[in-house]
């Protein structure tokens, strides 16, 4: 037996004493909603036995501080917020979570993937230790295919180009197993007739500081996207499909840094839909010419509001969009939420938190799944390969960009 | 009918609607019932008999009889299918238009509207239209009510099924950041009657906190609690389970700390109450301003000039309550219109004298309230000392002896400084004092005070008093709304002096209006909220400081013991039905209820009444009472006092005793659930028609067969029987109105009577002589007859005549029907 002293005095308790709906987790009922929702179900694996959210909250409340790190919860939540969005109270369940996370004592819980990400990000600009040098060598060389590609011998990749209208941030992975799907958003651009560019200083639109609840390093990392985007003098920062990198900068992104950057902030499949109504992008539905369902990741819709753009633009470059049940906002989390997917020790577990997701995939009946997360689309492909689904996933904006006429 | 006369309007033809026109109609006020159906009733009027082995008092059925009464008044006029277009303000009244071009002229308005229910598609994830098997509360009822649950649940002998709690209520996110006051009553009686219906089902109530709140409710949890299963958290989603096809709810596995997932055949989700649709379009017609919820039951609603609001449309409450609104407000408009008490007037009885009983606060804020009405009030126990009100009178050290007579003459028998003395009297309230006990926790200590003395503590000693406090609710027995509401407010108060305050509560109650803001002001202002399951998970031990507490909390995991040090324990008081109250409602020949506190919770005598006219219960001896509902039970009384006539007959049947034949047994005195027999002179016995409900027990039951009825008498029921008829001889309360409501078949014939309890063995073997083939003799369910015994005495007269040798026992039979259970009316008659 623990005892367990209650102490309102913690810093936890502290760091939630705002009394503003959403973060006070004093004003928790102990309604027990937030149990029923947990994306984890009933599933347990090894010694990961998943979050019950409210003890969560409960503790935090009481200021248990260590028992709550001790619990072995703070890193088994996928910080999906399908409890939050049910919480009578309003409070914010990535929030807590997040906060918890960021304690001294919890130190030591953080995977070493995302410290060492963390680091390279901090240290060299990108979490795989991706080199400017290494950026511009890529970039050069996708460059050149890429007028084939579009066939269009004028055409580039562009970097490094002042006073573009877009900036495409990138996801880590589009420069490294993912590079076509760089080369199909170049496409994407290019359709738009707009001038457009990456930077070298920019190759990262994850900000692993919000995984650790850490706001000085998430605003660190926020600063090193914002600031230099400023420099190149853009109207729009792109963000390559990534839910907590849209969450965080697009979202969060004034809050953390404490002013309004000098651009707007949209993601790729949102920007493409703006120019599909514009009549300047045009697709061919017949390029996939089946159903696809559409899986809505978290951090974009839940936590962020975008549940239509997608949709839209999916329904447009194939035979139409199918829903799984539920969606939107009481959609299942893919499972590699939070922070898991970074930690390559997680598969495991992984495979256990997505498991409803795989019924859901399952239950679905269609061999075509689309998402507009690059994280929650390698999940859901490990998950189809994992529970022998053989459902093939796709983000949004890549079967977008092969069902483009140019 | 008289359309410019000084008429009220009534928006809404609901429990509380149809209330207040009765009283108001009572008064020859012309009464305009405006009601958007096509009758009147409103939402109870469809409510499903909840009764079981007995009546577990809901009210729903006393609604059928009411529309009965209304529709039966000549001065009531409703408009059905009609709503309001518009009101404008002639003279000191309105001109009324309704949507179909009728105008009226009335003086008054009263908005009873109403409740909605909420509305579960607005939270997606129950998944309700989609996921056949969730249901609402209103959907059940509606199977229960067709005697169709079986079916929906495909004959399944054994189903899970779950209440889900708090759909829609106490939710600040959507907005209904109060408690809806009835849901939990509600899931616990559904859960009872589907237990009744199918035996084997297993039932999970999913609940936030239990609202045990009141005298039914109490005992009514401890009958039901080890039938069902009662788990502490309310699911927010509902899901389908892709292989069993069954209703999947995930919820905290308390055993070894992780999720499981239940399956369920049937999910109710409690839905919660709010204002009625109509509410809105009603306010902007009438110039009312409701609260941000759309009530009127805190200060920011406002009432617009000579327009009243009552029932739901004011607060949430349950069909008794909403009742008591409508007679309420009625009262007032009475008042206002200067009508108010006007029979006193009529009937010669300009100085009408009260006498209240009772020892302490409540019987004395009673008096005082009766007395500044105008009466002439005589206190009995309670000390009057600097209430100086000109006519009320102290009895303080008079001892009462007996009561007798009726209402409007009863005569109190009393022992004034040695001397036998008589006060007469027409109506008496009593608001007797019930034992307030300290529980025993197995710690002593003068650290450990009550919420009182913790209030004194507050005001007095704020830098001295204690700095760590823990106010301990629900330890060892029921919680009672009045001290949570004291626990919540001293803890904000102790919380903003600075102090360290924790409540440790198995449920928190969250009574009235404001209740669940109050707790949510709470836990905003720091006050810390632990929850415990049972009182095994609590240990306290005495320190240098004060106290150490260890406990189990509820929603943390199991394997944490939670310590508190503190050095001020505020340990609430019970209540308690002291041993006296037997003798004290002996005296006014009442019954106590289960658990020994005064007033029988018969349904037709709450909230305030009881089987004898003129004899009226206030306050915590009979009822779970705080101070705001002590205020609301007189204002009922006050409206009693004003409205109901004492000397009128309820129901003149022409009862008579027939002084040549009694023996002067005294049997019809004795058992008269009215007391309206008394004993004149040489103890003859006689009857006193004012305070007569006509229920014929005496009739049925003098050995000497001296009682005589007119209207019901033996040969009468014999000499209309035809052969090989099925009688049905039905209470016109219950089960009349349930089968009036059936098409029966010929060879049926419907008798209406005034109570069972006149269908003795006599009239059931003259009707079978008379060659009746079947007798049915439906009553109200026991616990619910007007007369207490009626169902119980011809339940009686049932088997003494199937102890006759050679009687078929499938020929004569007894079932209580209620007058909302066409259905088993039926499914009886074609039994037969």
């Amino acid at each position: 037996m623990k005892n367990a002293r209650i102490n309102q005095d913690a810093a936890l308790c502290k760091m939630h004493n705002h009394l503003t709906a959403g973060d006070n987790i004093a004003e928790c009922l102990t309604c027990g909603a937030c149990n029923s929702r947990c994306t984890w179900f009933d599933g347990t694996v090894d010694d990961h036995k998943g979050p019950i959210p409210r003890q969560i909250v409960r503790m935090a409340t009481l200021g248990l501080e260590q028992q709550l790190v001790d619990s072995g919860m703070l890193w088994d939540c996928l910080l999906c917020n399908r409890c939050t969005e049910v919480c009578p109270m309003g409070i914010t369940m990535d929030l807590v979570v997040r906060k918890a996370r960021s304690l001294d004592i919890a130190e030591d819980l953080v995977a070493g993937d995302l410290k060492k990400g963390i680091k390279n990000r901090l240290e060299l600009g990108d979490v795989n230790a991706f080199s400017k040098e290494d950026f511009v060598e890529t970039i050069e060389w996708i460059s050149e295919e890429f007028g084939d590609y579009v066939d269009d011998p004028e055409a580039e990749i562009p970097y490094d180009r002042k006073g573009s209208k877009f900036l495409y941030l990138p996801n880590p992975r589009e420069l490294g197993l993912n590079l076509l799907h760089l080369t199909a958003m170049g496409k994407l651009f290019y359709g738009m007739k707009e001038t457009w560019t990456l930077s070298s200083a920019h190759t990262d639109v994850t900000n692993w500081g919000y995984f650790v609840g850490r706001d000085d390093i998430a605003r660190k990392m926020a600063l090193m996207v914002v600031e230099p985007a400023e420099k190149l003098g853009i109207e729009t920062l792109v963000l390559s499909e990534c839910g907590h990198g849209y969450h965080v900068l697009k979202v969060l992104l004034e809050e953390l840094i404490g002013r309004k950057p000098n651009f707007t902030v949209i993601s790729i499949p949102e920007l493409a839909l703006e120019y599909a109504r514009k009549g300047v992008l045009k697709f061919d539905p017949s390029v996939h010419p089946y159903k696809v369902g559409y899986h809505d990741p978290c951090n974009l819709a839940r936590k962020s509001g975008v549940y239509d753009a997608p949709r839209e633009l999916l329904a447009m470059c194939c035979e139409g969009v199918v829903e799984l049940s539920p969606n939107r906002e009481d959609a299942l989390c893919c499972g590699g939420g939070g922070g898991m997917l970074q930690d390559s020790t997680s598969t495991k577990v992984r495979m256990t938190t997505g498991k409803p997701k795989a019924m859901q995939m399952k239950a679905m009946g269609l061999p075509n799944l689309a998402t507009a997360c690059l994280s929650c689309h390698r999940q859901l492909g490990e998950l189809s390969k994992h529970y022998e689904l053989g459902i093939k996933v796709d983000t949004v904006a890549s079967m977008a960009s092969e069902a483009l006429v140019l | 009918m008289n359309e410019t006369s000084p008429g009220v309007l009534i928006i809404g033809g609901g429990v509380a609607g149809m209330a207040a026109a009765q009283v108001l109609s009572d008064f020859d006020i012309p009464v305009h019932v405006v009601e958007k159906q096509d009758r009147l009733g409103g939402h109870s009027v469809k409510w499903a008999c909840m009764a079981t082995e007995s009546c577990v008092n809901c009210g729903a059925c006393l609604s059928i009889e009411m529309v009965d009464n209304v529709m039966g008044r000549q001065n009531v006029t409703p408009h059905f299918g009609a709503s309001v277009l518009s009101v404008h303000r002639s003279g000191s009244g309105f001109d009324v238009t309704l949507e179909d071009g009728k105008t009226l002229s009335v003086q008054k308005i009263i908005a009873a509207t109403g409740f909605s229910p909420f509305d579960p598609g607005k939270i997606a994830s129950y998944h309700i239209g989609t996921l056949k098997n969730v249901i609402t509360t209103a959907r059940l009822n509606t199977l229960l009510q067709k005697e169709g649950v079986g079916e929906f649940l495909a004959d399944n002998p054994a189903p899970d099924i779950a209440f889900v709690q708090c759909v829609g209520s106490r939710n600040r996110k959507i907005g209904n950041d109060y408690c809806s006051q009835v849901c939990c009553k509600v899931a616990m009686r559904h859960a009872n009657k589907l237990l009744h219906v199918v035996p084997e089902a297993h039932i999970t109530i999913f609940y936030m906190d239990l609202q045990i709140i009141g005298k039914e409710t109490r005992s009514f949890y401890e009958g039901l609690a080890p039938n069902v299963d009662l788990v502490q958290g309310v699911p927010a989603e509902i899901l389908e389970s892709p292989e069993s096809r069954k209703l999947r709810i995930v919820t905290e596995d308390r055993n070894d700390m992780t999720r499981i997932a239940r399956q369920f055949d049937m999910v109710v989700l409690s839905v919660g109450m709010e204002p009625s649709a109509d509410m809105e379009d009603t306010a902007d017609i009438t110039g009312l301003s409701p609260n941000d919820w759309g009530f009127f039951n805190t200060g920011e609603a406002a009432l617009a000039q000579d327009v009243y609001v009552a029932g739901c449309a004011r607060t949430p409450g349950d069909i008794l309550s909403s009742m008591q609104d409508g007679r309420i407000v009625a009262g007032r408009v009475l008042e206002d219109m200067g009508i108010a008490g006007a029979f006193q007037e009529t009937g010669g009885k300009k100085d009408l004298r009260i006498a209240v009983f009772g020892e302490g606060g409540q019987a004395l804020a009673t008096a005082t309230a009766v007395a500044k009405r105008g009466y002439d009030t005589f206190l009995f126990g309670a000390d009057v000392s600097g209430n100086a009100a000109e006519n009320l009178h102290a009895m303080a050290d008079a001892k009462i002896l007996q009561v007798s007579g009726t209402a409007g003459n009863f005569r109190i028998y009393h022992e004034q400084n040695g001397k036998k003395k008589i006060l007469p009297c027409s109506a008496i309230i009593a608001a007797h004092e019930p034992h307030v006990k300290s529980k025993n926790i197995g710690v002593s200590s003068e650290k450990i005070i009550d919420p009182a003395r913790f209030s004194e503590l507050l005001s007095d000693a704020a830098e001295n008093g204690p700095a760590d406090i823990v106010i301990l609710l629900d330890y060892s027995g029921p919680e009672y709304k009045k001290w949570v509401r004291a626990a919540l407010e001293d803890a904000i108060k102790a919380k903003s002096m600075g102090k360290n305050v924790s409540i440790i509560a198995r449920k928190m109650l969250v009574h009235k209006a404001d209740g669940q803001r109050l707790f949510d002001a709470a836990r905003k202002e720091g006050v810390s909220f632990l929850r415990f399951e049972a009182p095994e998970d609590i240990a306290i031990e005495k320190t240098e400081k004060g106290f150490a507490l260890a406990m189990k909390e509820a929603t943390l995991p199991s394997s944490l013991d939670v310590r508190l040090d503190f050095d001020c324990l505020v340990l609430p008081p019970t209540i308690a039905a002291p041993a006296d109250f037997q003798k004290k409602a002996a005296v006014l020949r009442q019954k106590t209820d289960a658990e020994g506190f005064l007033q029988s919770p018969n349904v037709r005598h709450r909230l305030t009444s009881s089987t004898r006219k003129g004899i009226f219960f206030a306050g915590t001896g009979h009822d779970e009472t705080d101070a705001d509902d002590l205020d609301v039970e007189i204002d009922d009384i006050l409206t009693f006092l004003a409205t109901r006539p004492f000397d009128l007959p309820e129901v003149d049947t022409g009862v008579v005793i027939n002084e040549k034949m009694c023996a002067k047994c005294l049997t019809c005195y004795r058992i008269c659930p009215h007391g309206a027999i008394v004993l004149g002179e040489k103890m003859k016995p006689r009857i006193v028609p004012d305070a007569c409900f006509s229920c014929h027990l005496c009739v049925a039951n003098c050995p000497a067969h001296a009682i005589e009825s007119e209207a019901f008498a033996n040969d009468a029921f014999s000499d209309m029987t035809e052969k090989d008829q099925t009688i049905i001889f039905a209470c016109e309360r219950s089960a009349y109105l349930a089968a009036a409501e059936t098409a029966l078949p010929d060879n049926v014939r419907l008798v209406k009577i005034p109570c069972t309890s006149r269908i003795n063995i006599d009239v059931i073997l003259k009707s079978l002589l008379k060659g009746a083939s079947k007798i049915i003799i439906a009553g109200c369910h026991e616990g619910n007859c007007r007369s207490v015994e009626g169902s119980r005495e011809a339940a009686r007269g049932v088997r003494q005549t199937l102890r006759i040798p050679g009687m078929d026992d499938s020929r004569v039979v007894f079932a209580p029907v209620a007058a909302n259970e066409p259905e088993k009316i039926k499914r009886i008659v074609s039994k037969a």
